[in-house]
Protein backbone atom coordinates (compact mmCIF):
# COMPACT_ATOMS: atom_id res chain seq x y z
CA UNK A 1 0.00 0.00 0.00
CA UNK A 2 1.19 3.58 -0.72
CA UNK A 3 2.05 5.86 2.18
CA UNK A 4 -0.58 8.56 2.42
CA UNK A 5 1.15 10.30 5.29
CA UNK A 6 4.86 10.54 5.88
CA UNK A 7 6.31 12.30 8.90
CA UNK A 8 10.08 12.61 9.26
CA UNK A 9 11.90 13.88 12.35
CA UNK A 10 9.06 16.15 13.29
CA UNK A 11 9.57 18.58 16.16
CA UNK A 12 7.32 21.24 17.55
CA UNK A 13 8.04 23.51 20.46
CA UNK A 14 5.66 25.81 22.28
CA UNK A 15 7.96 28.35 23.81
CA UNK A 16 10.59 26.38 25.66
CA UNK A 17 8.49 23.25 25.89
CA UNK A 18 9.17 20.55 23.33
CA UNK A 19 5.84 18.85 22.63
CA UNK A 20 6.95 16.51 19.87
CA UNK A 21 10.58 15.50 19.62
CA UNK A 22 11.88 14.07 16.32
CA UNK A 23 8.88 11.86 15.69
CA UNK A 24 8.43 9.86 12.53
CA UNK A 25 5.35 8.14 11.21
CA UNK A 26 4.05 6.44 8.10
CA UNK A 27 0.39 5.83 7.41
CA UNK A 28 -0.77 3.78 4.47
CA UNK A 29 -3.94 4.33 2.51
CA UNK A 30 -7.01 2.66 3.88
CA UNK A 31 -5.72 2.17 7.43
CA UNK A 32 -7.44 2.99 10.69
CA UNK A 33 -4.78 4.20 13.09
CA UNK A 34 -5.51 4.60 16.76
CA UNK A 35 -3.55 7.43 18.35
CA UNK A 36 -3.12 6.90 22.07
CA UNK A 37 -1.57 9.05 24.72
CA UNK A 38 -2.21 10.62 28.07
CA UNK A 39 -3.83 14.05 28.30
CA UNK A 40 -1.37 16.65 27.08
CA UNK A 41 0.86 14.07 25.38
CA UNK A 42 0.61 15.76 21.98
CA UNK A 43 -2.12 13.84 20.15
CA UNK A 44 -4.10 16.94 19.22
CA UNK A 45 -0.90 18.73 18.31
CA UNK A 46 0.07 15.96 15.92
CA UNK A 47 -3.37 16.04 14.28
CA UNK A 48 -3.10 19.83 13.90
CA UNK A 49 0.32 19.43 12.30
CA UNK A 50 -1.04 16.87 9.84
CA UNK A 51 -3.88 19.20 8.88
CA UNK A 52 -1.66 22.27 8.47
CA UNK A 53 -3.12 24.14 11.41
CA UNK A 54 0.29 24.31 13.06
CA UNK A 55 3.73 24.79 11.54
CA UNK A 56 6.40 22.37 12.73
CA UNK A 57 9.56 23.73 14.28
CA UNK A 58 11.57 21.11 12.46
CA UNK A 59 11.05 18.09 10.24
CA UNK A 60 8.91 17.21 7.26
CA UNK A 61 5.32 16.20 6.77
CA UNK A 62 3.70 15.10 3.56
CA UNK A 63 0.02 14.31 3.24
CA UNK A 64 -0.99 12.97 -0.17
CA UNK A 65 2.44 14.13 -1.39
CA UNK A 66 1.82 17.72 -0.28
CA UNK A 67 3.10 19.78 2.62
CA UNK A 68 0.02 20.62 4.72
CA UNK A 69 1.45 23.92 5.97
CA UNK A 70 2.62 25.32 2.62
CA UNK A 71 0.09 23.65 0.36
CA UNK A 72 -2.92 23.77 2.62
CA UNK A 73 -5.51 24.13 -0.15
CA UNK A 74 -4.29 20.96 -1.85
CA UNK A 75 -4.39 18.97 1.39
CA UNK A 76 -7.57 20.30 3.03
CA UNK A 77 -9.94 19.28 0.26
CA UNK A 78 -8.98 15.65 0.89
CA UNK A 79 -9.28 15.88 4.66
CA UNK A 80 -12.16 15.56 7.07
CA UNK A 81 -11.11 17.12 10.34
CA UNK A 82 -12.63 16.92 13.79
CA UNK A 83 -10.28 18.55 16.25
CA UNK A 84 -11.27 19.83 19.68
CA UNK A 85 -14.81 20.98 20.39
CA UNK A 86 -16.92 21.06 17.23
CA UNK A 87 -18.19 24.50 16.30
CA UNK A 88 -21.28 25.21 14.23
CA UNK A 89 -23.47 28.06 13.10
CA UNK A 90 -25.81 27.84 16.06
CA UNK A 91 -28.74 29.63 14.42
CA UNK A 92 -28.71 27.25 11.49
CA UNK A 93 -30.17 23.76 11.42
CA UNK A 94 -28.14 20.59 11.11
CA UNK A 95 -29.16 20.33 7.47
CA UNK A 96 -28.16 23.93 6.76
CA UNK A 97 -24.80 23.56 8.48
CA UNK A 98 -23.96 20.59 6.30
CA UNK A 99 -25.32 22.30 3.22
CA UNK A 100 -23.04 25.30 3.75
CA UNK A 101 -20.08 23.03 4.42
CA UNK A 102 -20.67 21.18 1.16
CA UNK A 103 -20.98 24.46 -0.72
CA UNK A 104 -17.61 25.56 0.61
CA UNK A 105 -16.09 22.22 -0.37
CA UNK A 106 -17.79 22.48 -3.79
CA UNK A 107 -19.18 18.97 -3.38
CA UNK A 108 -22.68 17.62 -3.86
CA UNK A 109 -23.91 14.97 -1.45
CA UNK A 110 -27.11 13.47 -0.11
CA UNK A 111 -27.36 15.34 3.18
CA UNK A 112 -30.35 13.34 4.37
CA UNK A 113 -28.37 10.13 3.92
CA UNK A 114 -25.33 11.54 5.74
CA UNK A 115 -27.46 12.66 8.68
CA UNK A 116 -29.09 9.25 8.75
CA UNK A 117 -25.66 7.58 8.93
CA UNK A 118 -24.90 9.44 12.15
CA UNK A 119 -28.40 9.05 13.59
CA UNK A 120 -29.51 12.65 13.16
CA UNK A 121 -32.28 12.19 10.60
CA UNK A 122 -34.93 13.23 13.12
CA UNK A 123 -32.98 16.35 14.06
CA UNK A 124 -32.15 17.69 10.62
CA UNK A 125 -34.45 20.70 10.92
CA UNK A 126 -33.45 21.53 14.46
CA UNK A 127 -31.22 24.52 15.13
CA UNK A 128 -27.81 23.47 16.41
CA UNK A 129 -28.22 25.80 19.40
CA UNK A 130 -30.71 23.23 20.72
CA UNK A 131 -28.38 20.25 20.28
CA UNK A 132 -26.84 18.31 23.17
CA UNK A 133 -23.10 17.64 23.14
CA UNK A 134 -23.57 14.15 21.73
CA UNK A 135 -25.70 15.46 18.88
CA UNK A 136 -23.10 18.12 18.06
CA UNK A 137 -20.42 15.46 18.05
CA UNK A 138 -22.47 13.35 15.63
CA UNK A 139 -23.05 16.36 13.42
CA UNK A 140 -19.31 17.05 13.49
CA UNK A 141 -18.65 13.50 12.31
CA UNK A 142 -21.28 13.95 9.60
CA UNK A 143 -19.55 17.12 8.48
CA UNK A 144 -16.20 15.33 8.36
CA UNK A 145 -17.44 12.57 6.10
CA UNK A 146 -19.91 14.56 4.01
CA UNK A 147 -17.48 15.58 1.28
CA UNK A 148 -16.05 12.03 0.98
CA UNK A 149 -12.49 12.89 2.00
CA UNK A 150 -9.58 10.53 1.46
CA UNK A 151 -8.59 10.86 5.08
CA UNK A 152 -10.21 11.59 8.42
CA UNK A 153 -8.37 13.15 11.33
CA UNK A 154 -10.56 12.64 14.38
CA UNK A 155 -9.70 13.92 17.82
CA UNK A 156 -11.77 12.18 20.50
CA UNK A 157 -14.67 11.55 18.11
CA UNK A 158 -16.81 9.64 20.59
CA UNK A 159 -16.65 12.36 23.22
CA UNK A 160 -20.13 12.87 24.66
CA UNK A 161 -21.71 9.91 22.88
CA UNK A 162 -23.84 7.31 24.62
CA UNK A 163 -22.94 3.60 24.28
CA UNK A 164 -25.45 3.01 21.47
CA UNK A 165 -24.11 5.96 19.48
CA UNK A 166 -20.54 4.83 20.14
CA UNK A 167 -21.29 1.44 18.62
CA UNK A 168 -23.03 3.02 15.62
CA UNK A 169 -20.17 5.43 14.99
CA UNK A 170 -17.60 2.65 15.37
CA UNK A 171 -19.40 0.64 12.68
CA UNK A 172 -19.61 3.76 10.53
CA UNK A 173 -15.84 4.25 10.71
CA UNK A 174 -15.21 0.63 9.84
CA UNK A 175 -17.53 0.91 6.82
CA UNK A 176 -15.88 4.14 5.71
CA UNK A 177 -12.51 2.48 5.93
CA UNK A 178 -13.74 -0.31 3.63
CA UNK A 179 -14.23 2.37 0.96
CA UNK A 180 -10.53 3.18 1.15
CA UNK A 181 -10.64 6.13 3.52
CA UNK A 182 -7.71 6.45 5.88
CA UNK A 183 -8.66 7.27 9.46
CA UNK A 184 -6.50 8.53 12.28
CA UNK A 185 -8.48 8.70 15.45
CA UNK A 186 -7.17 9.76 18.77
CA UNK A 187 -8.69 8.80 22.07
CA UNK A 188 -7.77 8.21 25.64
CA UNK A 189 -10.42 5.46 25.83
CA UNK A 190 -8.27 2.41 25.30
CA UNK A 191 -11.09 -0.04 24.74
CA UNK A 192 -12.53 2.05 21.96
CA UNK A 193 -9.21 2.20 20.14
CA UNK A 194 -8.83 -1.56 20.48
CA UNK A 195 -12.27 -2.16 18.97
CA UNK A 196 -12.06 0.37 16.13
CA UNK A 197 -8.45 0.77 15.01
CA UNK A 198 -6.23 -1.66 13.11
CA UNK A 199 -2.90 -0.39 14.39
CA UNK A 200 -1.73 1.76 17.24
CA UNK A 201 0.53 4.74 17.62
CA UNK A 202 1.42 5.95 21.09
CA UNK A 203 2.65 9.40 22.00
CA UNK A 204 4.34 9.87 25.33
CA UNK A 205 6.91 12.36 26.60
CA UNK A 206 7.18 13.93 23.13
CA UNK A 207 8.08 10.63 21.52
CA UNK A 208 6.04 8.54 19.11
CA UNK A 209 5.95 4.75 19.04
CA UNK A 210 4.34 3.02 16.09
CA UNK A 211 3.39 -0.28 17.66
CA UNK A 212 1.88 -1.93 14.62
CA UNK A 213 -1.13 -4.15 14.17
CA UNK A 214 -3.58 -4.55 17.04
CA UNK A 215 -4.24 -8.16 16.05
CA UNK A 216 -0.52 -8.90 16.45
CA UNK A 217 -0.40 -7.12 19.79
CA UNK A 218 -3.43 -9.09 20.99
CA UNK A 219 -1.73 -12.35 20.00
CA UNK A 220 1.42 -11.34 21.85
CA UNK A 221 -0.14 -9.93 25.02
CA UNK A 222 -3.62 -11.49 25.09
CA UNK A 223 -5.49 -10.33 28.23
CA UNK A 224 -2.60 -8.11 29.27
CA UNK A 225 -2.78 -5.90 26.20
CA UNK A 226 -4.38 -3.00 28.05
CA UNK A 227 -1.74 -3.08 30.76
CA UNK A 228 0.94 -3.25 28.10
CA UNK A 229 -0.42 -0.23 26.28
CA UNK A 230 -0.81 1.74 29.48
CA UNK A 231 2.81 1.08 30.37
CA UNK A 232 3.87 2.27 26.91
CA UNK A 233 1.76 5.38 27.37
CA UNK A 234 3.59 6.12 30.60
CA UNK A 235 6.82 6.11 28.59
CA UNK B 1 -6.02 34.45 -11.28
CA UNK B 2 -9.48 34.05 -12.87
CA UNK B 3 -10.09 30.83 -10.93
CA UNK B 4 -8.87 32.49 -7.76
CA UNK B 5 -11.33 35.40 -8.20
CA UNK B 6 -14.22 33.04 -8.88
CA UNK B 7 -13.41 31.14 -5.68
CA UNK B 8 -13.50 34.38 -3.66
CA UNK B 9 -16.88 35.32 -5.14
CA UNK B 10 -18.32 31.88 -4.59
CA UNK B 11 -17.05 31.59 -1.01
CA UNK B 12 -18.21 35.15 -0.28
CA UNK B 13 -21.68 34.31 -1.62
CA UNK B 14 -21.94 31.25 0.65
CA UNK B 15 -20.73 33.32 3.61
CA UNK B 16 -23.19 36.09 2.77
CA UNK B 17 -26.11 33.63 2.70
CA UNK B 18 -25.09 32.23 6.06
CA UNK B 19 -24.76 35.71 7.64
CA UNK B 20 -28.12 36.73 6.20
CA UNK B 21 -29.90 33.66 7.54
CA UNK B 22 -28.42 34.29 10.97
CA UNK B 23 -29.68 37.89 10.85
CA UNK B 24 -33.17 36.83 9.83
CA UNK B 25 -33.32 34.19 12.57
CA UNK B 26 -32.14 36.57 15.27
CA UNK B 27 -35.19 38.65 16.28
CA UNK B 28 -33.06 41.34 17.93
CA UNK B 29 -31.39 42.05 14.60
CA UNK B 30 -34.68 42.61 12.87
CA UNK B 31 -35.96 44.72 15.75
CA UNK B 32 -32.91 46.94 15.70
CA UNK B 33 -33.19 47.34 11.94
CA UNK B 34 -36.90 48.21 11.95
CA UNK B 35 -38.59 49.11 15.24
CA UNK B 36 -35.83 51.27 16.68
CA UNK B 37 -35.47 53.46 13.58
CA UNK B 38 -39.25 53.78 13.53
CA UNK B 39 -39.35 55.03 17.11
CA UNK B 40 -36.37 57.33 16.60
CA UNK B 41 -38.13 58.96 13.68
CA UNK B 42 -41.36 59.23 15.65
CA UNK B 43 -39.67 60.59 18.79
CA UNK B 44 -37.61 63.26 17.09
CA UNK B 45 -40.38 64.48 14.83
CA UNK B 46 -43.06 64.67 17.52
CA UNK B 47 -41.28 65.44 20.79
CA UNK B 48 -38.35 67.55 19.62
CA UNK B 49 -39.86 68.98 16.46
CA UNK B 50 -41.85 71.63 18.26
CA UNK B 51 -38.87 73.02 20.22
CA UNK B 52 -36.14 72.91 17.56
CA UNK B 53 -35.23 75.78 15.27
CA UNK B 54 -33.87 74.67 11.93
CA UNK B 55 -34.46 77.85 10.03
CA UNK B 56 -36.78 77.63 7.04
CA UNK B 57 -36.94 73.83 7.04
CA UNK B 58 -39.73 71.63 8.19
CA UNK B 59 -38.07 69.79 11.11
CA UNK B 60 -38.86 66.33 9.89
CA UNK B 61 -37.45 67.14 6.44
CA UNK B 62 -34.32 68.40 8.16
CA UNK B 63 -33.65 65.41 10.42
CA UNK B 64 -34.38 62.48 8.08
CA UNK B 65 -30.75 62.22 6.86
CA UNK B 66 -29.42 62.39 10.43
CA UNK B 67 -31.78 59.69 11.62
CA UNK B 68 -30.81 57.53 8.65
CA UNK B 69 -27.12 57.78 9.50
CA UNK B 70 -27.74 57.22 13.17
CA UNK B 71 -29.68 54.05 12.43
CA UNK B 72 -27.01 52.82 9.98
CA UNK B 73 -24.58 53.07 12.87
CA UNK B 74 -26.99 51.22 15.12
CA UNK B 75 -27.64 48.43 12.62
CA UNK B 76 -23.89 47.97 12.10
CA UNK B 77 -23.34 46.77 15.63
CA UNK B 78 -24.65 43.34 14.64
CA UNK B 79 -21.99 43.07 11.99
CA UNK B 80 -19.37 43.80 14.63
CA UNK B 81 -20.90 41.35 17.09
CA UNK B 82 -21.24 38.59 14.49
CA UNK B 83 -17.62 39.01 13.41
CA UNK B 84 -16.43 38.90 17.02
CA UNK B 85 -18.51 35.79 17.61
CA UNK B 86 -16.89 34.12 14.61
CA UNK B 87 -13.42 35.15 15.75
CA UNK B 88 -13.82 34.10 19.37
CA UNK B 89 -16.15 31.09 19.31
CA UNK B 90 -14.08 28.94 16.99
CA UNK B 91 -15.86 29.46 13.67
CA UNK B 92 -12.70 30.98 12.22
CA UNK B 93 -10.75 27.95 13.38
CA UNK B 94 -13.25 25.88 11.39
CA UNK B 95 -12.49 27.96 8.34
CA UNK B 96 -8.81 27.21 8.77
CA UNK B 97 -9.68 23.54 8.31
CA UNK B 98 -11.28 24.33 4.96
CA UNK B 99 -10.03 25.76 1.74
CA UNK B 100 -12.02 29.01 1.95
CA UNK B 101 -10.86 32.27 0.44
CA UNK B 102 -9.72 34.51 3.26
CA UNK B 103 -11.54 37.59 2.00
CA UNK B 104 -14.81 35.67 1.76
CA UNK B 105 -15.51 35.96 5.48
CA UNK B 106 -15.15 39.75 5.45
CA UNK B 107 -17.08 40.15 2.22
CA UNK B 108 -19.90 37.94 3.46
CA UNK B 109 -20.28 39.83 6.73
CA UNK B 110 -20.13 43.16 4.91
CA UNK B 111 -22.82 42.08 2.48
CA UNK B 112 -25.17 40.94 5.23
CA UNK B 113 -24.53 44.13 7.18
CA UNK B 114 -25.42 46.18 4.13
CA UNK B 115 -28.74 44.39 3.82
CA UNK B 116 -29.54 45.19 7.46
CA UNK B 117 -28.65 48.82 6.81
CA UNK B 118 -30.83 48.99 3.70
CA UNK B 119 -33.79 47.51 5.60
CA UNK B 120 -33.28 50.11 8.31
CA UNK B 121 -33.05 52.95 5.76
CA UNK B 122 -36.25 51.82 4.08
CA UNK B 123 -38.16 51.72 7.37
CA UNK B 124 -36.99 55.22 8.25
CA UNK B 125 -37.94 56.74 4.92
CA UNK B 126 -41.35 55.10 4.96
CA UNK B 127 -41.95 56.22 8.55
CA UNK B 128 -40.82 59.73 7.72
CA UNK B 129 -43.24 59.89 4.78
CA UNK B 130 -46.08 58.91 7.10
CA UNK B 131 -45.03 61.56 9.64
CA UNK B 132 -44.84 64.39 7.14
CA UNK B 133 -41.52 64.12 5.27
CA UNK B 134 -42.03 65.69 1.86
CA UNK B 135 -39.02 65.13 -0.37
CA UNK B 136 -38.56 67.24 -3.48
CA UNK B 137 -36.19 64.83 -5.18
CA UNK B 138 -36.51 63.90 -8.85
CA UNK B 139 -35.68 60.52 -10.34
CA UNK B 140 -31.96 61.26 -10.76
CA UNK B 141 -31.80 62.68 -7.23
CA UNK B 142 -33.29 59.48 -5.85
CA UNK B 143 -30.76 57.40 -7.78
CA UNK B 144 -28.02 59.50 -6.22
CA UNK B 145 -29.60 59.13 -2.78
CA UNK B 146 -29.70 55.34 -3.17
CA UNK B 147 -26.10 55.25 -4.42
CA UNK B 148 -24.90 57.43 -1.56
CA UNK B 149 -26.79 55.38 1.02
CA UNK B 150 -25.30 52.17 -0.36
CA UNK B 151 -21.83 53.72 -0.15
CA UNK B 152 -22.42 54.84 3.42
CA UNK B 153 -23.82 51.44 4.37
CA UNK B 154 -20.75 49.70 2.94
CA UNK B 155 -18.41 52.10 4.73
CA UNK B 156 -20.08 51.83 8.11
CA UNK B 157 -20.35 48.05 7.82
CA UNK B 158 -16.65 47.78 7.00
CA UNK B 159 -15.84 49.88 10.06
CA UNK B 160 -18.07 47.59 12.10
CA UNK B 161 -16.33 44.49 10.69
CA UNK B 162 -12.98 46.02 11.70
CA UNK B 163 -14.29 46.65 15.22
CA UNK B 164 -15.45 43.04 15.31
CA UNK B 165 -11.98 41.87 14.30
CA UNK B 166 -10.28 43.95 16.96
CA UNK B 167 -12.59 43.24 19.84
CA UNK B 168 -12.10 40.28 22.16
CA UNK B 169 -15.74 40.16 23.24
CA UNK B 170 -19.16 40.74 21.76
CA UNK B 171 -19.87 43.49 24.34
CA UNK B 172 -16.60 45.16 23.46
CA UNK B 173 -17.43 45.08 19.76
CA UNK B 174 -20.67 46.91 20.40
CA UNK B 175 -18.87 49.44 22.60
CA UNK B 176 -16.24 50.21 19.96
CA UNK B 177 -19.03 51.37 17.66
CA UNK B 178 -20.39 53.92 20.14
CA UNK B 179 -18.91 56.86 18.17
CA UNK B 180 -21.08 55.90 15.20
CA UNK B 181 -24.19 56.43 17.34
CA UNK B 182 -22.95 59.75 18.73
CA UNK B 183 -21.36 61.38 15.69
CA UNK B 184 -24.70 62.12 13.93
CA UNK B 185 -25.70 64.23 16.95
CA UNK B 186 -22.47 66.21 16.66
CA UNK B 187 -23.01 66.96 13.00
CA UNK B 188 -25.51 68.80 10.84
CA UNK B 189 -27.95 65.97 11.44
CA UNK B 190 -30.24 67.49 14.06
CA UNK B 191 -29.35 71.17 14.15
CA UNK B 192 -27.60 73.59 11.79
CA UNK B 193 -23.85 73.53 12.40
CA UNK B 194 -23.59 77.31 12.69
CA UNK B 195 -25.87 77.27 15.77
CA UNK B 196 -23.37 75.14 17.72
CA UNK B 197 -20.69 76.42 20.14
CA UNK B 198 -17.41 77.13 18.33
CA UNK B 199 -15.46 74.00 19.34
CA UNK B 200 -18.27 71.63 18.48
CA UNK B 201 -19.02 73.64 15.35
CA UNK B 202 -15.47 73.07 14.13
CA UNK B 203 -15.67 69.37 14.90
CA UNK B 204 -19.09 69.04 13.27
CA UNK B 205 -17.80 70.75 10.14
CA UNK B 206 -14.75 68.45 9.92
CA UNK B 207 -16.23 65.07 10.70
CA UNK B 208 -17.36 62.72 7.89
CA UNK B 209 -21.05 62.52 8.83
CA UNK B 210 -21.72 66.19 8.08
CA UNK B 211 -21.04 66.09 4.31
CA UNK B 212 -22.95 62.78 4.12
CA UNK B 213 -25.96 64.30 5.86
CA UNK B 214 -25.72 67.57 3.93
CA UNK B 215 -25.63 65.61 0.64
CA UNK B 216 -28.65 63.49 1.54
CA UNK B 217 -30.54 66.58 2.67
CA UNK B 218 -29.68 68.50 -0.50
CA UNK B 219 -30.69 65.59 -2.73
CA UNK B 220 -33.97 64.83 -0.96
CA UNK B 221 -35.06 68.46 -0.65
CA UNK B 222 -33.90 69.68 -4.06
CA UNK B 223 -31.24 72.03 -2.62
CA UNK B 224 -27.87 72.97 -4.19
CA UNK B 225 -25.48 70.05 -3.72
CA UNK B 226 -22.19 71.97 -3.68
CA UNK B 227 -19.05 70.04 -2.76
CA UNK B 228 -20.64 68.00 0.00
CA UNK B 229 -21.34 64.99 -2.26
CA UNK B 230 -17.66 64.77 -3.27
CA UNK B 231 -16.53 65.12 0.32
CA UNK B 232 -19.02 62.46 1.38
CA UNK B 233 -17.85 60.04 -1.30
CA UNK B 234 -14.20 60.76 -0.54
CA UNK B 235 -14.79 59.92 3.12
CA UNK B 236 -16.60 56.72 2.11
CA UNK B 237 -13.76 55.62 -0.16
CA UNK B 238 -10.97 56.41 2.30
CA UNK B 239 -12.70 54.89 5.33
CA UNK B 240 -13.72 51.80 3.35
CA UNK B 241 -10.23 51.16 2.00
CA UNK B 242 -8.59 51.67 5.38
CA UNK B 243 -11.14 49.51 7.23
CA UNK B 244 -11.01 46.70 4.69
CA UNK B 245 -7.22 46.67 4.44
CA UNK B 246 -6.68 46.64 8.19
CA UNK B 247 -9.41 44.01 8.67
CA UNK B 248 -7.79 41.71 6.11
CA UNK B 249 -4.39 42.11 7.80
CA UNK B 250 -5.79 41.36 11.23
CA UNK B 251 -7.75 38.41 9.87
CA UNK B 252 -4.72 36.95 8.09
CA UNK B 253 -2.65 37.36 11.23
CA UNK B 254 -5.26 35.53 13.29
CA UNK B 255 -5.48 32.75 10.72
CA UNK B 256 -1.76 32.10 10.56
Amino acid sequence: MDSLIQVRNLCIDFGEKSVLNHVSLEVSEGEIIGLLGANGAGKTTLLKLLSGLLEPTEGQITVSSHNPWNERDKVLKHLGILIETPVFYEHLTAYENLSIHLEYMDVKADIDKILSLVGLDDAKSKQVSKFFLGMKQRLAIARCISHKPKMLLLDEPINGLDPVAIKDIRELFINIKKNGTTIILSSHILSEILQTAESIVIISNGNLQQLGSIDTLKEQHRDEIENYLIERMRG
Amino acid sequence: MKKFNINILFDAWVMFKRCLIISLRNPETLLTATIIPFFLMFLFSTVFGSISDVGDFNYIDFIVPGIILQSIGQASQFSAMNVTTDMTKGIIDRFRCMSISKSAVLIGHTGAGMIRGVISNTVIILTALILGFRPQAGFIDWLLVISLLLSINITVTLIAVLCGMISKSVEGASGLLMPLFILPFMSSGFAPVDTMPSGIRWFAAMQPMTPMIDSLRALTLGLPLGNSIWLALAWCVVLSIVSFTVSVRIYNRKLS
